[in-house]
């Protein structure tokens, strides 16, 4: 039976809740095995709400222009309208969110919406640091999107459609349906293009986390950074769903979405914590070489 | 009928009695010339009356007898017509040269009336001695008359011109013996039946008459010497030369022709397309205007003698010979005497410290409609008569003629019109140049060159009231273009608004979705021309031409028509580029190209068209489509796109860039769908066509990544926008042909936004280069808003209309299999956002100016468009279907369906995209993501410039702080050699090339007349032994 609006709209802030705590939480305990890496004790796994509740009570906040107060808006509204057009769950009602809306590319291309508007709120903060972060961001961006759209491009010659729905179903029954095994070259690609998304280590040049404050949320404080950073775990976690969704036949209940995503971040930290960072136009070159002909090569076999 | 012999001997009389009428003075003196020249253009009329009313040409004999006994002269349609061309000729001249004659000494003006008088008699007579009379007595004449006013080195030329004057009548002479010692007669008609004429001996005595001919005809290499006169008499003397006397020659080849046999012909069809040739590949070297006009007066004379002789050889149907030569014979002679005349009042000599201003506005109207009349474009004769040409050479297969007359036509168009870009613009801070009284004879001819070519247009091609309404509204407001900016353009929108109304019934489906983006980008465009005040000489005349250009294309019903209105739309925008700042060189590679683009899509039309060969339509196609891959900017023949739209005037840069380039893609779609769909060509050339569109795509895009100057990267933008609409086409299917269509319209929509917003900017911060801008977000919020929605439209992100763009081409490509293309244009719309993001940060965000402290929001007129284009890109977001449902019907007429709706979704064989659904979801998250931000904002403080976070220390100067220079200095490490320019490479090599050849051949030329003759007598016997190859 077909939801009413009213019950769509309620499901969708469950669901929205679910991501948002999940992926808070996913932040924090990351952060917690990276130090552990290092040695480090390193931070309480509920960190990130410790940081947003700070943020958010800050007495006062700077502001530079209308454009600059709107760019934590598009991101966070980025970051949740992702998430709502990406059935979360398989087969679940209240995890479906506004999927119906449109088929991968519309969540493709909608992933773009809040980078841009940040990227724009930044650019009214008027520092050079965001300026520069924004220009390498959306640089290496070009490039990790060819192998990520060459995967695609693969699978849905694999499953005849570019309805999420549609791809996870076929994946069902047993994990050698999953995309991962009956296309492991379009996975390999896709995973490699996570790492640049996901902009860790060795991409991280974008936000350069460590030695200065440079990136997009340069002159970000109070209840503003607080967006973002809320943003931060609802994006993360709508990538996640989407990958899990593509290429590792997806979830048909939160506990196994939660497994399923946690590994598939992992590999994240795994790789982030044992390559150095690549400069901006290392990492392009990187991306159009092996990975994209790893993603050739898997669109070419899909295609025979 | 007037008795011709009364003429002459009127004119001998006053020649000869000029020396007692001078004693009257020499005012006297010049009416008497006058007179008499006129007594003969009078006659002219009176015989060309008496034939349109159906008399027989008649035939005058001498002392009382006829043909054999005496010399016979005769009056039919050609030659009153030549004899009134030479008159008018000569009273131009006359004219012209008035105050040299009144100077100088009394032998001049008799040398005057006795060649013109020779000149006439070479057209009347029929009798091969009498001929050789009138020949000697003109080139006398001409001795006399290039020294007439005392120039040095136009002495020295005529000495050259009298060398070669008599080895062509000693060869003339030799032949005129032969013949009457072969055929018992000097009189054309009887010599023509003559059977002792048909033999070698035959053959060999007309060849001795021909090769004099051919040389008067001044044939590649064989010309040094009258080049030479051209450039040094007096310009009156050398039109005469170039009009006058050219048309003479011409006759009397077109009166000799049913004497020569295919041998002969075929001599003179290959020495006159090697001097069109040769001619006007040395002609593109030149600098000097007058030897420039000296190699294309040679070239047209070549092509003229070339029809005449193919005619008969090919056998061109009956009255097509005639009329093509003299089509062109016309052109030349009005254009010619025209700019000869007008050289001589500029004083151009070529020399370098001569005074260079622009031309003052009604001097450069003679002179356009002199030069690109010349050019061979519309509305002037050549260019019918270049049409009825090729189609005729077409139809019967002659390939090579048609490329050798394509690309002399193209080279000379390019030096031509490299002139008038010289003449527009002048030289830099050099006061306009106006000619006043001097303007006179260029000007009657300019206006005879039109007054034929409209007439001969509208008589026999083009008989549609709406194809000429481009030059009707052209003339029309630059009769009143010293009135204000804004009246003119109040009456250039009303001016498309009647077009439209006239024009609506034979709008319907394609016709009507073009119409929308080409008429009412222009009105729009005519609209936001407000924005500047003043009269904007040129700008309305010219954009009204353009716009109605486009109407023209959609309505035409034939062939000829469509491509007179391509014609009319490639020259009004030429000259609309050429009016820009710096727009002289940009404007030269935009019109070369978009005249090689021309070329191709007329022998396209040709071939394909009623009386092309059969089978000939994958062809047809072919060159129809790669006529319009130049004009739109393919990669690879792109190189005019960035400078044209970058250096024309910044609201011209968004009609041609969101409107003009749809005007390909018009005839793109029509071209396909008129020659049988899916039929012609075979499956890989339409992925060939998609890899093409798809490598301009990628590559416009990365091109604009690096651009510091705002104009060239949205002109890059432009590029890369159409490679996505060829991409789309190529797919042929409803699938592609609907995203086509979508990605024609859509960003029509943006584009203006974008083009229209820059406009403002520039015309604030006077600067083009975005790196002088910054933060000009709160001084020019709306101009923010409309380039905020157009990049977040033009980048494709949801929920934007631009979204529907990029669901159409991937739902497409996939669709039909095309895989790694999918993947391509993937990467190259994430190229977008680069570029996208560099303008609109660079521009409005960051850190402003100090200098910029001041700036107000971009003026009204410009604005309002903006905000109506806004409006309706909210609307078409939110409610797809306002822009499927019409463009969905127009393909579904085409081809069978392949994407369908559903509710308010749009659904293709592999997924959905609902418009009106995610605009919701976005709207409400965002708004419910809006007030949580402004619920918890505490106590917001704005802060001033430069109150950043920045390293402890507090910036100071915008220039140093703002991050806009080189904005993507990694990329272009990473990626850089991806955009080395080499295809500038290429066509400068090219250009470099053809040059020089025209160098190489130039240097035959070494001024020596002993050298000159040498060429003339080894121009002879290779003729002689071409025919004995034959």
């Amino acid at each position: 039976m077909e939801p009413t609006l009213l019950a769509r709209v309620g499901y969708a802030f469950i669901s929205l809740f679910v991501i948002t705590n999940y992926g808070l939480l996913l932040i924090g305990s990351m952060a917690r095995i990276s130090a552990k890496v290092q040695g480090r004790v390193g931070q309480p796994v509920y960190q990130p709400y410790l940081d947003i509740v700070k943020s958010s009570a800050k007495r006062n906040s700077i502001g530079h222009g209308v454009m600059f107060y709107l760019g934590p808006v598009f991101r966070l509204a980025g970051g949740i309208g992702t998430f709502m057009f990406i059935p979360a769950v398989y087969d679940s009602v209240m995890f479906r969110n506004f999927s119906d809306a449109g088929d991968l590319l519309l969540v493709m291309y909608f992933i773009f919406f809040g980078q841009l508007g940040m990227a724009l709120g930044a650019g009214e903060g008027g520092h050079p640091y965001s300026a520069i972060g924004v220009s390498r961001g959306l640089a290496q961006m070009t490039a990790f999107e060819v192998p990520f759209a060459l995967s695609i491009v693969a699978i849905v010659i694999q499953y005849g459609t570019l309805d999420i729905t549609a791809i996870v179903a076929a994946q069902q029954g047993g994990f050698l349906n999953w995309t991962v095994a009956t296309n492991p070259l379009a996975v390999v690609a896709a995973l490699i293009a996570f790492l640049g998304m996901s902009m860790h280590n060795p991409f991280s040049v974008v936000i350069a986390p460590q030695e200065i404050p440079i990136g997009p949320p340069t002159e970000y404080q109070s209840n503003l950074l607080g967006m973002l950073q809320t943003n931060r775990a609802i994006f993360n976690g709508a990538k996640l769903v989407l990958y899990m969704n593509l290429y590792f036949g997806g979830a048909t209940n939160l506990a196994m979405m939660v497994v399923k995503t946690f590994l598939i971040y992992f590999i994240n930290v795994f790789v982030g914590q044992s390559f150095p960072r690549l400069r901006t136009d290392q990492s392009i070159r990187f991306f159009l070489g092996v990975p994209t002909l790893i993603g050739i090569a898997s669109v070419i076999i899909a295609a025979i | 009928m007037v008795n011709p012999l009364y003429l002459f001997a009127l004119s001998l009389s006053v020649a000869f009695m000029l020396p007692l009428i001078d004693k009257l003075g020499r005012r006297v003196t010049m009416a008497s010339v006058y007179l008499s020249i006129s007594v003969w253009a009078v006659a002219a009329l009176s015989w060309i009356n008496a034939l349109s009313a159906g008399a027989a040409a008649m035939d005058f004999g001498t002392a009382g007898f006829g043909a054999p006994l005496a010399i016979v002269l005769r009056v039919g349609s050609e030659e009153a017509a030549g004899i009134l061309a030479i008159a008018f000729v000569g009273l131009l001249a006359t004219r012209a040269m008035h105050g040299a004659f009144v100077k100088a000494p009394l032998g001049g003006t008799v040398a005057l009336l006795m060649l013109l008088m020779g000149l006439s008699g070479i057209v009347l007579t029929r009798d091969l001695f009498n001929l050789f009379v009138f020949l000697e007595i003109s080139s006398i004449a001409t001795y006399g008359i290039i020294g007439f006013d005392n120039r040095k080195k136009a002495l020295a030329g005529a000495f050259k011109y009298m060398v070669a004057g008599g080895i062509a009548s000693s060869l003339y002479l030799i032949g005129v013996i032969y013949v009457y010692r072969f055929g018992d007669t000097l009189n054309l008609d009887l010599a023509i039946a003559a059977p002792g004429l048909k033999g070698t001996a035959g053959t060999a005595a007309i060849f001795f008459l021909l090769a004099a001919l051919l040389v008067e005809l001044k044939p590649f290499p064989a010309n040094g010497w009258a080049i030479d006169v051209y450039e040094t008499a007096n310009p009156g003397v050398s039109a005469i030369l170039s009009g006058a006397a050219a048309t003479a020659l011409l006759l009397v080849l077109w009166k000799i022709t049913p004497l020569l046999l295919p041998v002969h012909l075929a001599a003179v069809a290959g020495s006159g397309l090697a001097t069109f040739a040769a001619a006007n590949l040395i002609g593109a070297r030149q600098t000097g205007a007058r030897r420039m006009l000296g190699y294309s007066s040679a070239a047209q004379a070549g092509l003229i003698a070339a029809v005449v002789a193919l005619g008969p050889l090919l056998g061109f149907r009956s009255g097509a010979t005639a009329a093509i030569a003299g089509g062109l014979l016309l052109n030349h002679l009005l254009a010619k005497t025209g700019l000869f005349l007008l050289s001589g009042v500029l004083g151009d000599d070529g020399s370098r410290d001569r005074a260079r201003g622009p031309l003052a506005p009604v001097s450069l109207v003679a002179a356009g409609i002199l030069i690109l009349g010349l050019a061979g474009l519309p509305p002037f004769p050549g260019f019918w008569a270049k049409w009825e040409l090729l189609g005729t050479l077409a139809a019967g297969g002659s390939w090579w003629i048609v490329v050798l007359v394509l690309g002399g036509s193209l080279v000379e168009a390019f030096y031509l019109l490299r002139w008038f870009g010289s003449l527009a613009k002048g030289r830099d801070g050099e006061a306009p140049i106006s000619l006043g009284s001097g303007l006179a004879t260029p000007a009657a001819a300019a206006a005879a060159l039109f007054a034929f070519g409209a007439l001969s247009g509208w008589t026999r091609f083009v008989q549609d009231p709406l194809l000429w309404a481009p030059l009707a509204a052209a003339a029309l407001l630059f009769l009143m273009d010293g009135t204000p900016g804004w009246l003119k353009a109040l009456l250039s929108i009303a001016a498309v608004a009647v077009f439209a109304f006239l024009a609506h019934d034979r709008l319907d489906g394609l016709r009507l979705f073009f119409a929308l983006m080409l008429l009412g980008g222009g009105a729009m465009y005519s609209f936001a021309a407000m924005y500047k005040g003043g009269a904007r000489r040129g700008l309305h005349p010219l954009l009204t031409a353009t716009t109605l250009a486009f109407g023209g294309i959609l309505v035409a019903k034939s062939s000829v028509a469509l491509f007179f209105a391509w014609e009319t739309m490639t020259v009004a925008s030429w000259l609309l580029v050429l009016r820009g700042k710096k727009g002289e060189k940009a404007a030269l590679r935009y019109i070369a190209f978009g005249l090689g683009g021309a070329f191709l899509l007329m022998t396209g039309l040709l071939v394909g068209g009623p009386e092309g060969a059969a089978g000939a339509a994958p062809l047809a196609l072919l060159l129809i489509l790669s006529g319009l891959l130049v004009k739109a900017g393919a990669l690879g023949v792109h190189i005019w796109l960035p400078g044209a739209y970058a250096e024309a005037d910044d609201e011209v840069s968004g009609f041609l860039s969101s409107s003009l380039s749809k005007a390909s893609i018009f005839v793109f779609a029509a071209a396909i769908l008129a020659f049988g769909g899916a039929l012609p060509l075979a499956p890989w050339s339409w992925r060939l066509l998609g890899w093409l569109g798809l490598a301009t795509a990628l590559f416009g895009a990365l091109y604009a990544v690096y651009q510091e100057d705002i104009k060239l990267t949205l002109a890059w933008s432009s590029m890369s926008q159409i490679g996505y609409i060829i991409l789309a086409l190529a797919v042929m299917n409803e699938a592609g042909w609907t995203t086509a269509l979508y990605l024609a319209l859509n960003p029509f929509l943006y584009k203006s936004m974008l083009f229209l917003a820059v406009a403002g900017v520039v015309l604030r911060v006077g600067t083009r280069n975005m790196y002088e801008m910054g933060g000009l977000i709160k001084k020019m919020p709306i101009s923010f808003l409309s380039v905020l929605m157009a990049i977040i439209a033009l980048s494709g992100v949801p929920p934007l209309s631009g979204f529907g763009g990029k669901w159409l081409l991937y739902s497409a490509l996939l669709e039909k299999g095309w895989y790694l293309e999918a993947a391509v244009a993937f990467f190259s719309s994430a190229v977008a956002f680069l570029y996208l993001f560099r303008l609109i940060h660079t521009i409005f965000l960051g850190q402003p100016k100090l200098a910029h402290r001041d700036i107000r929001e971009a003026p009204l007129v410009l604005l309002i468009p903006q905000v109506v284009l806004m409006l309706v890109l909210f609307a078409v977001s939110t409610f797809p279907r306002l822009m499927l449902d019409p463009i969905m019907k127009i393909s579904g007429a085409s081809f069978s369906p392949i994407f369908g709706i559903r509710g308010t979704a749009m659904t293709s064989p592999l997924g959905y995209w609902d418009g009106t659904l995610s605009m919701i979801v976005t709207g409400v998250v965002f708004v419910l993501c809006l007030v949580w931000m402004l619920a918890n904002l505490h106590n917001p403080q704005s802060v001033k410039q430069f109150n950043i976070v920045y390293a402890a220390e507090r910036p100071d100067k915008p220039e140093t702080t703002h991050f806009a220079w080189n904005f993507y200095a990694p990329y272009e490490r990473a990626l850089g050699f991806l955009t080395k320019h080499r295809t500038d490479r290429f066509w400068e090599t090219l250009g470099t090339g053809i040059e020089s050849v025209g160098g190489a051949l130039r240097r035959i030329y070494t001024g020596n007349g002993q050298t000159y003759a040498l060429h003339i007598v080894l121009y002879v016997a290779v003729l002689y032994l071409f025919m004995g190859v034959l």
